[in-house]
C-alpha cells in the first residue's frame, strides 16, 4: 500500500485534501498500469484521469480500506476495457495506429540517432505487443496485469471476482496461446532464413 | 536477451515480460494532470447536482398533485364514489338473496311445449 488506511478513510467521508494526496501517491502506478494495459501513450492520461474520477464517485462505496488497492485495480481494469471497447467502434487512420515505439523506429531507420539503449527497449516492446496480440483483449489485460504488474493471484480474485482456479486456468491458456504464437513466428523465422 | 532456443519458451516468456516492464518504465503525469482531474470532477458532480435537482423538482410537483387530488376527492361530491361501491360484500350478498327469493317458482313460469306451439 502506498497510501495509510486513515487517509481511505478520510478521502471516503468526503475531504477533498485526502483525496488529492491519493491521487497524488497512486498516479504514476496507474499511469504505467494504463500506459501498458491501453498501448496508446496518447489517450494515457484521459483513461487514468477516468480511472480517478470514478473513483472520487464511488469511494465511498468501498467497505473496508484494506481493499482499496483491488478497488482501484478493478476502476483500472474497467476503464481500460471501456477505451479499449470505444476505440474498436471507431478506427482510426492507419498514421495514427502507428505507436509511439513504431515512430521512434520509423525515426531511426531514417536516420535520427537513437542510442542503443533505446533501440532495445523500443525491440523489446514491439516483441511484447506482437506476441500479446495473438490473445483476446481480456486475457492481455489478465496477463500484463499478472506477469508484468505483478500482482498476485489473490490480488486478482479481489479484482475480478473470480475464483483462483479459474483465473489460473485462463492464465495458463492465455500463456499457451502467447508461446504458441512466439513458436510460430519464430518457424516462419527460421523458414524464410533458409 | 537470450533467443528462445536456449531457454524453455515459458522462461524465456518470463524473463521477457519482465524485460517489457523495465522497457515500459513509468510515464511522468503532466502538470496539468491534477487541474484536469478536478475540472473533470467538478463537471460532473455539477451534473450529478443538476439531475438530482431535477429528480427533487419532480418528486415535488408528484407529491403536490396527489395532495391535490386527495383534497379535490374529499370537499367535490361529484368525485365521491357512489353508494353502491360503499355497500360490503354482505350487503350485496343479502340484496341479491332477495331477488332470488322474489321469484321463488321461476323454473315453473318456462313456457310449456303447448304455449310455444
Amino acid at each position: 500500500m502506498l497510501v495509510d488506511f486513515d487517509l481511505i478513510r478520510r478521502a471516503q467521508k468526503g475531504d477533498e485534501a485526502a483525496f488529492n494526496e491519493l491521487v497524488f501517491a497512486y498516479r504514476k502506478r496507474i499511469l504505467g498500469t494504463v500506459a501498458r494495459l491501453i498501448n496508446r501513450p496518447d489517450d494515457v492520461e484521459d483513461v487514468a484521469q477516468e480511472v480517478f474520477l470514478r473513483l472520487f464517485f464511488s469511494l465511498d462505496q468501498l467497505r473496508t480500506p484494506e481493499m482499496f488497492e483491488p478497488w482501484l485495480y478493478r476502476l483500472v481494469v474497467n476503464a481500460s476495457y471501456d477505451y479499449l471497447r470505444k476505440r474498436r467502434k471507431r478506427p482510426e487512420s492507419r498514421m495514427a495506429d502507428l505507436s509511439e515505439q513504431q515512430v521512434l523506429l520509423a525515426d531511426a531507420d531514417a536516420g535520427e540517432a537513437v542510442d542503443q539503449t533505446e533501440r532495445e527497449k523500443a525491440r523489446i516492446r514491439e516483441t511484447v505487443e506482437a506476441l500479446l496480440k495473438n490473445v483476446s483483449e481480456e486475457d492481455r489485460i489478465l496477463l500484463l496485469l499478472k506477469e508484468v504488474e505483478g500482482l498476485s493471484l489473490k490480488e486478482l480474485e479481489a479484482i475480478y471476482g473470480a475464483k483462483e482456479n479459474a483465473l489460473k486456468v485462463r492464465l495458463f491458456r492465455a500463456r499457451q496461446r502467447v508461446l504458441k504464437s512466439l513458436g510460430a513466428a519464430s518457424e516462419g523465422r527460421r523458414g524464410g532464413g533458409s | 536477451m537470450s533467443s528462445p532456443g536456449a531457454i524453455s519458451g515459458g522462461q524465456w516468456l518470463d524473463r521477457l515480460l519482465r524485460a517489457y516492464r523495465q522497457a515500459c518504465g513509468e510515464p511522468e503525469p503532466s502538470p496539468n494532470f491534477m487541474p484536469e482531474l478536478w475540472a473533470r470532477i467538478d463537471h460532473n458532480r455539477s451534473s450529478v447536482f443538476r439531475l438530482r435537482r431535477v429528480a427533487q423538482g419532480f418528486l415535488t410537483a408528484a407529491a403536490a398533485l396527489a395532495i391535490f387530488l386527495a383534497g379535490l376527492t374529499r370537499t367535490s361530491p361529484q368525485l365521491r364514489a357512489p353508494e353502491v361501491y360503499q355497500a360490503t360484500y354482505l350487503d350485496v350478498l343479502a340484496a341479491q338473496h332477495v331477488v332470488e327469493g322474489s321469484f321463488p317458482g321461476s323454473s315453473s313460469e318456462e313456457p310449456s311445449e303447448l304455449d310455444l306451439l
